[in-house]
């Protein structure tokens, strides 16, 4: 208070009215060493507020955010960093040429091939034959080389140690009676067998052979679903990304990428790869099928399941396990009537057959009783229902079309089972293999377009190669957008936390992604759907990370109404010391100046 | 020739599997007293073991079986329950009480496991999944609601030996856990007629949670024949209610009893006051007569599988009252009685609904309710909000012989026991008798990890009760774990009491498990008030800005002496207040003037 | 919450004093319940942000594909919804969960309703494209309920959603039903409601003209394509590939056949090895008390004690010399 008196203003008005107060007893003269250590205990404190109050404060305020390479996230998300290619090795054989002509012939059919081939980032390599000088080769047996192909490839399909994957093996043999070439693809191996009429085998010095256009329009018809769906993939990953909220760099990228694939889909075709792409599953390196039995009734209580399996289902699974592993399980369902709301067969007299409605059949799965719940474990369930009608509604058709079966998207298929004839395969109680048989054989069809699998070429071995083909793009493409994904939300969720380990994923993610691509421009598809497997397990890993709930938003005024019943009482006293013993610093310097 | 042996042998094989009956359903009603109906309902299922594990699944349900699968566990028990089992007057609970669990959920389960800490995380994988199934809060069994018994439970499977496999118990219940439709519907979906056929078209939730008293219950276990021949996989699905005759015949959508009007009401004659002017109603007709229909709103909808191989049909409802009590049927059914003159037995055809009358013709008799081996029930004692006791009174009501039992007990983390003061005595004693608990085993809580576990063996000298009692503190909790709305408490798991088997005493059904549980308590904590935390807020603030301005000042001011100080002088001060806003009106009009200065 | 104890009707749920709807139904399931309501599990659910324990049944799975309704009642406020008596969800919250959805392709168009009071504030943040947001009430609007039961003895439903269901049970009668958004927003009528409700197509491509035009079992309807097989010109097409999978599966089996022994060695279990020092595990059991030893605890107790004050006693008498 005195001294408050003593520095007051040097007002005349003032001075008078207090001067009674000057008869008043003054306070002794404080001692440089209480005045000091005021200021200490004012620096004290105000030490201890900052360096100790501050950073607890910010440490148990402040949300960990690891640092992310969000400029490399959102270029893979962009397409800027990869572009996917896909070289083709196909071998030529032909043992009955000599190496120069067949070489010539190799050297004419790609650039046939490189004529005809509209899209550049799908592209068909030839190559002779390295066995082609052995010449004990040729004087192999048809027969043993067949075997050969038929074991091999299949069996081979899960080994990655070739660097240059073979696509195709084309095999040249003179034809002698023929009059024209023809091609005849073996439906269980990777080999094309070429027959060609004798004279069309090209000389060294001629320019042009009906044999090499005929061979490469032939493999440009192998490959061309193949080319429209990888284009297509390509095409709709740039047009489905979020390009144009991110920057306008994004979106001019996308622009470059789209005119270099210039191939553009005819609408057609696009429409029925669009409606193949959203029947098929998401990939995942283990599926679950689960085979049921519904009836309405209380039989066919039993069927002879795990037989019919065996025999009809198994063997296709372990062919493609070489791209996906499947787990089987199977259930018998009694009493499954169907959900109230669905249109109950209708009798036509005229074909004395009962008929579904076809709009019904979005219904006739009861999801809300049947118990098709997916099952336990990672990995995506496909559900194939074997639907037995009840005697009385039998046989039980789709109305129009007299379809039994029909499928639904990413879901599972479903077949009804009508009996043959009315006494004689189905017996009362147990559902016997072979009647189960045709059912199997429609579920395997499903299954296949499921997975994604073309159609053409038909080859099972070709089928998957171009399934892993197709598989390591799309993953490539999901898990690049997923990584778009991550950075925006990093970027536009300020409170949200990310811990080291999304970090890490993300960092494993780029590591697998760049790996894919590498493998993808040489050739070596199976390593790149490996690749592209773990960059998508790490991508989903770190953005489904389950810390990463942001915190529930508080609003910055209520923010200020917490703190301040606090931080007013306490600061108000802080401040003001800290700034009368400012002054007073000032003061005691500008009097010791001229001193 | 060897193809065809295995033909000959999976024939076989498919022979003494059909057989043996896959698939049974047993309803069994019990009239305890007139007004109260004991229906038990029994589904037990079969599969190989072969098929389950390749995942071939028929009547052991696919939802269920990869679960078990997925968590290796090798034999699970799974309890939904409501009410509390009136000892005094329903007698001896429905299978020796080993179908029943404590009130809300209660899971026990042998899971595979490397280590501990193997079988927890497969436990917690369990319980997760069963989650999902059940629509219950299964996934709130954590590591505080987890214990591993000594001694309680055995396993029923006998096919392995829990030591030797590495199989690892583990214990968890949900005590505050609501019963209600959403676990009624997965329960039906794993029955192979899923309520549509056979007796589980009785099982209505409205009925079924209007009950007394009423416990699911399912039980998968491994069962392998003596003879050798395959083993088994076994699921066994239990409902079990009590229900309040009268209550369950009133309409579903006018529940409430309504007053009825004094020309209806039918008076208590034998009361002293009986008159013309006083009338107590009379419950000379409660529950005389009923119809299925009538108690479970539907009569039964044929059968469910119910033909055995050889096209016999098995009996699928009985009904225990005396023969001479008259019982009429609606539809075809052929009825068996036994033999002792107690209960009658019906087998039902597929497709024909069926309909029982327990009529009310004839002398209304009972069978007798039989006696309860034990007594037990726990409450707390004490008061406040510091300090409290349990106390569990357990009577032996046989007059011949003693009895012994494993008394089990999980304790929340926030209860904590002070075990020297744990004390049995009987109750004709004063003093504490030392040999009654016989064997004991502890677990002590840790905060916010684990609970207390406490397992007693406890013998009861015949015609003698004992009283058991400890004392415990009441922690105090943070702001984020109280429940999250207006509640009335934390619930403390029910007691479960395993009976042992009296080795002296050969009566004919020593050697069958038999537990009793306890009802749940109502723990109250301390609770602060939580509906103003801002109020909180600053209150805590001001303290602490008292605290801290004191602090500053005495450090910071200067003391002097009172008269070295300029006192309050208000006309001072006046003074002073006065000369500011003079100078102040100086300085404005000194700036005006100056501004008129530059204007002009 | 239907099987509480003081519910008059155990296992019932009415919209309705007449008691006509029971809505809980007879089959019905319910995925989170009691105090498994939390902001915290409404997010995780919505941005799938789960412990990999937790089953698929309470996970959303949805994709880019899917349509999602999220229906919302309850007590709120200006910009915010109570969840059970101590939390509430903001109007933020929600809409960075659903970018969050948006980023990861968690939905294709999403209907979001809420019906509490000053509802219409609960949507105002959201940011995400492909949402139609309609709430029940505006801001400093309450949204009523509709009436009481006095059997139940609280008041049964809101008015905005008893007029909802009503649209919803006597319009929309089959899972083929042709109406459209503005069908039901049609139908809400504000003398009846007694509150203004809020639309907010703005998210929407295409705005409230394409909004309107969806069919309400796009979100309200469990409706998946279905595709029938063998229908038209390719039904030969069809025989021919069923056909040749047979073939193949024939020539895988005769495959199999030979490398099944090689197959078969490989067990696919991991079998425990047998003989292993079970001694070695740690078991997180109880432990045994013994009553003998409580002795020796007491007098290991009281000597601890002695030799504290022993050491106490001799310091301070080292001191004082």
């Amino acid at each position: 208070m005195a001294q408050g008196i003593d520095a007051g203003p040097e007002d005349a008005n003032f001075k008078v009215a207090s001067s009674p107060a000057n008869a008043q007893k003054q306070p002794p003269p404080e001692s440089p060493k209480s005045i000091k250590t005021r200021g200490f205990v004012i620096l004290s404190f105000w030490a201890v507020v900052l360096l100790l109050g501050l950073p607890v404060w910010l440490w148990t305020t402040s949300i960990h955010r690891a640092r992310l390479p969000l400029q490399h996230m959102l270029d893979w998300a962009d397409g800027k960093t990869c572009k996917p290619t896909f070289p083709l090795q196909i071998t030529i054989e032909a043992p009955f040429l000599q190496e120069p002509e067949a070489a010539h012939l190799v050297r004419m059919t790609q650039h046939a091939l490189d004529d005809l081939n509209e899209f550049s980032a799908h592209h068909l390599r030839l190559r002779l034959a390295k066995s082609f000088l052995s010449r004990d080769f040729q004087n192999a047996s048809m027969t043993s080389i067949e075997d050969e192909y038929a074991i091999g490839p299949l069996t081979q399909f899960g080994n990655t140690d070739g660097l240059d994957e073979e696509a195709l093996t084309v095999r040249l043999q003179p034809q002698p009676g023929a009059q024209t070439a023809r091609a005849e693809l073996q439906s269980h191996s990777t080999r094309l067998d070429v027959f060609y009429v004798s004279h069309q085998s090209p000389s060294v010095s001629s320019s042009s052979s009906t044999l090499a256009t005929f061979i490469a329009t032939k493999l440009q018809e192998l490959f061309a679903e193949e080319q429209a769906i990888v284009a297509y993939i390509l095409q709709s990953a740039q047009t489905m990304g979020h390009a144009p909220q991110i920057s306008s760099s994004a979106s001019s990228a996308s622009r470059e990428f789209r005119s270099r694939s210039h191939r553009s889909l005819n609408p057609e075709l696009a429409a029925r790869l669009d409606s193949r792409m959203t029947r098929s599953l998401k990939y995942a390196p283990t599926y679950h099928i689960t085979v049921s039995l519904f009836t309405p009734s209380a039989a066919p209580s039993s069927w002879e399941i795990e037989l019919a399996l065996a025999e009809y289902f198994t063997p296709l699974l372990d062919s493609i396990s070489g791209v996906s592993n499947f787990t089987v399980d199977t259930q018998v369902q009694l009493y499954a009537t169907f959900s109230p709301s669905v249109h109950s067969p209708e009798y036509d007299a005229e074909q004395q057959i009962w008929t579904l409605r076809e709009e019904d059949l979005s219904g006739f799965i009861n999801a809300a009783e049947w118990p098709l719940s997916p099952s336990i474990g990672a990995g995506p369930t496909l559900n194939f229902v074997l639907y037995v009608p009840d005697r009385s509604t039998s046989p039980l058709v789709v109305r129009g079309s007299q379809a039994s079966s029909w499928l639904i998207p990413q879901w599972g298929g479903v077949v009804i089972l009508n009996p043959q004839n009315a006494n004689a395969t189905l017996n009362e109680a147990t559902l016997l293999k072979e009647s189960i048989q045709p059912a199997l054989l429609t579920f395997s069809h499903q299954l296949l377009s499921f997975l994604g699998a073309p159609q053409t070429p038909p080859s099972l071995p070709l089928q998957l190669q171009t399934l892993t083909r197709i598989r390591a793009a799309s993953l490539l493409l999901s898990a690049s957008s997923t990584m778009g994904s991550l950075a925006w939300v990093t970027v536009a969720l300020p409170s949200i936390a990310i811990p080291e380990t999304v970090s890490s994923a993300v960092d494993t993610t780029l590591g697998h992604l760049r790996s894919t691509c590498e493998a993808l421009k040489e050739g070596r598809f199976k390593d790149a759907l490996e690749n592209a497997r773990i960059a998508e397990i790490q991508a989903e890993k770190g953005f489904f990370e389950k810390s990463m709930v942001g915190q529930v938003y508080f609003p910055d005024e209520h923010k200020v109404a917490v703190y301040l019943p606090l931080l007013g009482p306490v600061g108000v006293p802080l401040v003001m010391s800290a700034l009368k013993e400012l002054r007073r610093l000032w003061a005691s310097r500008k009097a010791g100046q001229p001193g | 020739m060897k193809h065809i042996s295995c033909l000959l042998l999976s024939l076989l094989l498919g022979l003494l599997v059909s057989a043996d009956p896959k698939y049974k359903e047993l309803l069994n009603l019990q009239p305890l007293n007139p007004a109260s109906l004991l229906a038990s309902f029994n589904f037990k299922s079969n599969a190989s073991l072969q098929s389950y594990e390749q995942q071939h699944f028929k009547y052991i349900p696919r939802s269920l079986g990869q679960i078990l699968q997925h968590a290796k566990t090798r034999e699970l028990h799974l309890r939904f329950s409501t009410g509390r089992w009136d000892d005094e007057s329903w007698g001896a609970r429905p299978w020796g009480g080993t179908k029943e669990g404590g009130t809300g959920v209660e899971l026990w389960a042998w899971v595979e496991g490397d280590s501990d800490a193997d079988s927890f995380a497969r436990w917690v994988t369990l319980n997760n999944a069963l989650s999902g199934l059940f629509c219950a809060s299964l996934n709130f069994i954590d590591s505080t609601r987890s214990t591993r018994p000594r001694m309680t439970f055995e396993p029923a499977s006998s096919v392995f030996n829990a030591s030797s496999e590495n199989l690892y118990l583990l214990h968890g219940s949900l005590p505050r856990e609501v019963v209600c439709t959403e676990n009624l519907t997965p329960f039906l979906k794993l029955l192979p007629c899923k309520g549509k056929a056979g007796i589980a078209s009785l099982l209505d939730g409205h009925k079924l949670f209007d009950a007394s008293w009423q416990s699911m219950a399912i039980d998968v276990r491994s069962v392998c024949p003596e003879n050798g021949s395959e083993c088994s996989i076994e699921m066994e699905q239990t409902v079990d209610m009590v229900l309040d005759v009268d209550r369950s015949k009133r309409p579903r959508d006018n529940p409430i009893p309504r007053p009825i009007p004094s020309e209806h009401l039918q008076c208590d004659q034998s009361k002293p006051y009986a008159g013309d002017e006083a009338c107590y109603p009379s419950d000379a007709n409660l529950g005389q007569s009923w119809t299925l229909a009538e108690i479970f709103g539907r009569p039964i909808q044929g059968s469910c599988l119910a033909e055995d191989s050889y096209g016999q049909l098995r009996d699928s409802v009985c009904i225990n009252v005396p023969h001479e009590r008259e019982v009429n049927l609606y539809g075809d059914a052929v009825e068996t009685k036994n033999e002792a003159g107690t209960s009658r037995c019906f087998a039902i055809p597929a497709s024909n609904p069926f309909e029982l009358v327990l009529s009310h013709i004839g002398p209304q008799t009972f069978n007798k309710v039989s006696q309860p081996p034990l007594y037990a029930s726990r409450s707390f004692t004490g008061h406040g909000q510091e300090r409290g006791g349990v106390q569990t009174l357990l009577t032996n009501p046989s007059t011949s012989s003693s009895i012994q039992f494993v008394y089990f007990e999980t304790l929340p983390w926030f209860m904590k026991p002070y075990l020297h003061t744990l004390t049995a005595r009987l109750t004709t004693a004063s003093t504490t008798s030392p040999d009654i608990i016989e064997e004991t085993f502890y677990r002590p809580a840790l905060d916010r990890r684990r609970g207390t576990q406490l397992e007693l063996l406890i013998s009861v000298p015949a015609d003698s009760a004992v009283i058991l009692t400890y004392d415990f503190d009441k922690a105090i909790l943070r702001y984020t774990e109280y429940p999250p709305d207006a509640n009335r408490g934390f619930d403390v798991a029910p007691a479960v009491i395993r009976l042992l088997p009296s080795s002296g005493n050969s009566s004919s059904n020593s050697q069958a498990p038999l537990y009793i549980r306890t009802s749940s308590l109502l723990l109250p904590l301390p609770t602060p008030d939580f509906s103003m935390p801002y109020n909180v807020i600053i209150l805590t603030s001001t303290v602490m800005a008292l605290a801290f301005g004191m602090i500053f000042n005495l450090l910071v001011r200067r003391f002097v002496g009172a008269d070295e100080v300029e006192g309050w002088n208000l006309a001072a001060l006046k003074a002073k207040a006065r000369g500011r806003v003079a100078v102040l009106v100086d300085r404005v009009s000194g700036k005006g003037q100056k501004l008129e200065k530059t204007v002009q | 919450m239907a099987c509480n104890p003081r519910n008059a009707f155990p296992g019932t749920v009415y919209n309705n004093a007449d008691r006509a709807l029971d809505l809980y139904g007879d089959n019905i399931e319910v995925d989170y319940r009691g105090y498994e309501v939390t902001v915290e599990n409404f997010i995780r659910l919505l941005t799938d942000r789960l412990g990999e324990d937790v089953p698929r049944g309470k996970r959303l799975g949805s994709d880019g594909g899917s349509n999602v309704l999220v229906y919302m009642t309850g007590h709120g406020g200006n910009e915010f919804l109570k969840f059970q008596d101590s939390e509430e969800i903001g109007s933020w919250d929600l809409a960075d969960a659903f970018e969050q959805m948006w980023e990861k392709k968690r939905y294709n168009e999403m209907l979001f309703m809420i019906d509490t009071c000053q509802a219409n504030t609960l949507y105002k943040h959201f940011y995400s494209p492909n949402i139609i947001a309609t709430g029940s009430s505006e801001i400093d609007q309450s949204s009523y309920s509709h009436h009481a039961d006095n059997d139940v003895g609280v008041a049964v439903i809101d008015r905005w959603t008893y007029y909802n269901l009503d649209f919803l049970e006597t319009q929309v009668t089959s899972p083929t039903s042709k109406l459209t958004l503005a069908d039901l927003f049609g139908s809400y009528d504000e003398s009846k409601i007694h509150s203004n409700p809020g639309y907010r197509w703005d998210l929407f491509p295409g705005g409230e003209e394409k909004g309107r035009e969806r069919l309400v079992m796009d979100f309200f309807g469990n409706v998946q394509g279905v595709e029938v097989e063998g229908v038209g010109g390719n039904e030969t097409e069809w025989r021919e590939d069923m056909r040749r999978l047979e073939e193949i599966i024939y020539r895988a089996r005769a495959r199999g056949n030979m490398t099944g022994a090689k197959k078969s060695e490989t067990p696919v279990e991991e079998v425990i090895a047998p003989g292993r020092d079970l001694g070695k595990g740690r078991v997180e059991g109880a432990a045994k008390i013994e009553g003998v030893e409580a002795w020796g605890q007491r007098v290991l107790g009281a000597g601890a004690l002695l030799g504290c004050a022993l050491i106490w006693g001799g310091a301070s008498w080292l001191e004082s010399r």
